[in-house]
């Protein structure tokens, strides 16, 4: 109760409370704009944060976390574009809503849906965090080794149709993380006789360039669209409460696939959504209006992908384990100001933890209250050009990455990633492998020597009961994705010699 | 996007991957070091070669995946892609953006970070094509609120510019500490 009382005692200070406000509006305003996305707005605020309190500098970059996806749905229902990636599926019914000229509608319904998604979320968590205490510091080195190996493991065979080029990404990425010296012998690892790469690749300088300078190339190659501006006039804002209150358990179901989708490493919002669409399509005593304006199809995208940001801090801060790239990027942060996320954190660090679960709430509050009076406003910010915005997206990066250590070399290195993750969006490639791999693979390594010691034979890695139940999972994920993969050749083969005999 | 585009881009990805992997293969010996008597596991060198040699066997499994999806095109498309380099061209696009880049960070130490920025904003505007004063105005403005907002408010650290030396003391530290 103490503790309680402590964290919120947090909010009583003024700076939390800027954080919460810039956070949910900076958010909303970054995920209205197509192109942006959390993703980008984190890597270059993340600096920034490090002179921050760690509750101000988590609780600014949670609200862009949380916020960035209701704001995403305004242009996926608006004018069929996506503000974040995760709003994709809001596009088919949120779209054929404002066709049918009830925009309105969609929006409110969005917003309500995305409300319930993130508060159940957060609700979720809360309740959990008594097990989750319990259950964190059982967790040995080898545990949590196992655990990282599944998270590169589920990062890998989620990329449907990609899973080879996830792998090369991932490796890559592990690679990049033993650049420079290393903390045992102090000996040097690929550095080439170069100074600049003893202390290795700092990993705000490959995010920048992966993530932010990346979109900036694609923005100022590209062209400026013309956005037609929508017409919200003369509709009703109650109507998407009431088709939330209506399809009750479609919310129910959709949150709590986020929450599942969230606490596992390395799956998110895109399987979270996908699932959850998929469900209350099956569900619904109207599956044919599905991609013609289902309220149902909006409430499972959205109340799904807003459930993960909370559930997917559970894995952060029980075990140290991302799940996602904004949870990595997050991660770095607690480094800095000496928290470290894992099994102490609960016993050390209890306030911090409340702390963080109320920012978590009062994030969604704050969007929610924000975006019931803003909407109008907003569709302005959809209409930026998009190679403007690309000039501000690259001046940005410079703050981010200059402010490391007023280096060239880092500005040099983090043009070249942004480079390579426009090769990679030109390729539709995906990027977050290679954080992950970064962010995985440097704990994974942290974690294979502290569990040496006990170990004789690498038998020893599954002896402890957590260890070998995350080995047999993996070993479950690694068969049904083969047993997939041999489906869908087979069905690929059938498909060839039908139409070789027609 | 042609498919027969994306096909030379992949194909192209796969190749340098492939080198790249090899590449580090062979640089193990020489950048990483080995310790008689001591156990492999502990090795210094055991944990960047098995990041290595994965990336290696995926490098090739793409590869692999890349050259059976290019064998079973029809020869049509065939010569198609192999005639058209036009995605790789577009890997290069975005080398001018890169100096452009550069430029604005070798000048931030010279100019300061309010001068080099609103330089930056302006000439990029105008390099992109708009021309309307009320974009050079809004330019200007977004490139002064990034300032003042982490210079001035958030103190992020930003190397200051030359030339305040040469301005009278007072006004060289306001410059300093804020722009």
């Amino acid at each position: 109760m103490d503790v309680l009382l402590q964290s919120l005692d947090t909010f009583t200070r003024l700076d939390v409370w800027f954080a919460l406000l810039a956070g949910s509006i900076g958010g909303v305003i970054i995920g209205a704009i197509p192109g942006v996305g959390p993703a980008v707005a984190i890597a270059i605020l993340l600096p920034a944060t490090y002179s921050m309190e760690p509750i101000v500098g988590i609780t600014l970059l949670i609200g862009i976390y949380g916020a960035s996806m209701y704001g995403g749905a305004i242009p996926a229902i608006l004018i069929n574009t996506p503000g974040t990636p995760v709003n994709a599926l809001t596009t088919y019914d949120g779209y054929s809503m404002t066709k049918q000229g009830r925009a309105r509608r969609a929006l409110t319904l969005a917003y309500w849906s995305s409300f319930f998604g993130g508060i159940f979320s957060v609700v979720c968590l809360m309740l959990m965090t008594s097990i989750i205490a319990q259950v964190a510091p059982l967790f040995g080195s080898r545990d949590i080794l196992m655990a990282a190996i599944l998270g590169l493991v589920l990062v890998i065979v989620s990329h449907r149709g990609e899973s080879l080029i996830a792998g090369v990404l991932v490796f890559l990425g592990m690679f990049i993380s033993t650049i420079g010296m290393e903390s045992i012998r102090y000996t040097k690892r690929f550095t080439f006789d170069q100074s600049w790469l003893n202390s290795g690749m700092d990993l705000i300088t490959v995010l920048l360039g992966l993530f932010a300078m990346s979109q900036a190339f694609v923005l100022l190659i590209g062209n400026d669209s013309k956005v037609p501006m929508p017409d919200l006039k003369g509709q009703s804002k109650r109507e998407g409460f009431y088709d939330l209150m209506k399809y009750k358990t479609v919310a129910v179901i959709s949150a709590s696939m986020g929450v599942i989708m969230g606490i596992i490493p390395g799956v998110g919002e895109f399987l979270a959504q996908f699932f959850s669409y998929n469900i209350a399509n099956n569900i619904s005593k109207k599956p044919e209006r599905f991609g013609h304006g289902a309220p149902e199809g909006i409430i499972a995208s959205e109340a799904a992908n807003n459930a993960v940001p909370a559930a997917a801090m559970i894995p952060l801060l029980a075990l140290g384990i991302p799940g996602e790239a904004l949870t990595a990027m997050m991660l770095s942060v607690f480094y800095v100001h000496s928290i470290i996320p894992g099994p102490n954190l609960f016993i050390n660090h209890a306030d911090f933890v409340y702390g963080l679960y109320m920012s978590l709430f009062l994030v969604n509050v704050l969007i929610m209250m924000f975006l019931l009076v803003a909407t109008r406003p907003l569709l302005r910010i959809i209409q930026i050009p998009q190679r403007f915005l690309g000039v501000a997206i690259m001046g940005l990066s410079f703050v981010g990455v200059y402010s490391l250590r007023n280096s060239l070399v880092d500005c040099m290195l983090c043009a070249g990633f942004g480079v390579f993750g426009y090769i990679l969006r030109r390729l539709k490639m995906p990027i977050v492998p290679i954080i992950l791999g970064i962010v995985l693979g440097n704990i994974m390594e942290q974690k294979f020597r502290a569990g040496m010691a006990r170990v004789n034979d690498f038998t020893d890695f599954i002896d402890r009961p957590i260890s070998f139940s995350i080995f047999v999972i993996i070993i479950i994920v690694l068969v049904v994705h083969g047993r997939n993969i041999w489906r869908g050749y087979k069905t690929k083969q059938a498909k060839q010699t039908t139409a070789t005999d027609q | 996007m042609k498919s027969s585009e994306y096909l030379t881009g992949e194909k192209a990805f796969a190749i340098l991957m492939a080198m790249f992997s090899a590449f580090l293969l062979y640089s193990i010996p020489s950048e990483t070091q080995w310790f008689n008597g001591m156990a492999l596991t502990k090795q210094p060198r055991f944990w960047p070669s098995m990041c290595i040699i994965g990336l290696s066997l995926f490098a090739f499994a793409y590869g692999l995946s890349v050259w059976l999806k290019a064998s079973s095109l029809d020869e049509c498309d065939k010569l198609d892609a192999s005639a058209e380099f036009g995605e790789i061209k577009h890997w290069f696009r975005p080398i001018e953006f890169v100096v452009y880049f550069l430029t604005y960070v070798m000048a931030v130490p010279w100019l300061g970070y309010l001068l080099a920025t609103l330089a930056y904003f302006l000439l990029m505007t105008l390099r992109m094509g708009y021309r309307k004063k009320s974009m050079l105005w809004i330019s200007a403005a977004t490139a002064l609120l990034i300032v003042v907002l982490f210079k001035t408010l958030l103190q992020v650290k930003i190397s200051s510019g030359a030339w305040y030396d040469l301005l009278p003391d007072s006004w060289a530290t306001f410059m300093i500490i804020n722009f």
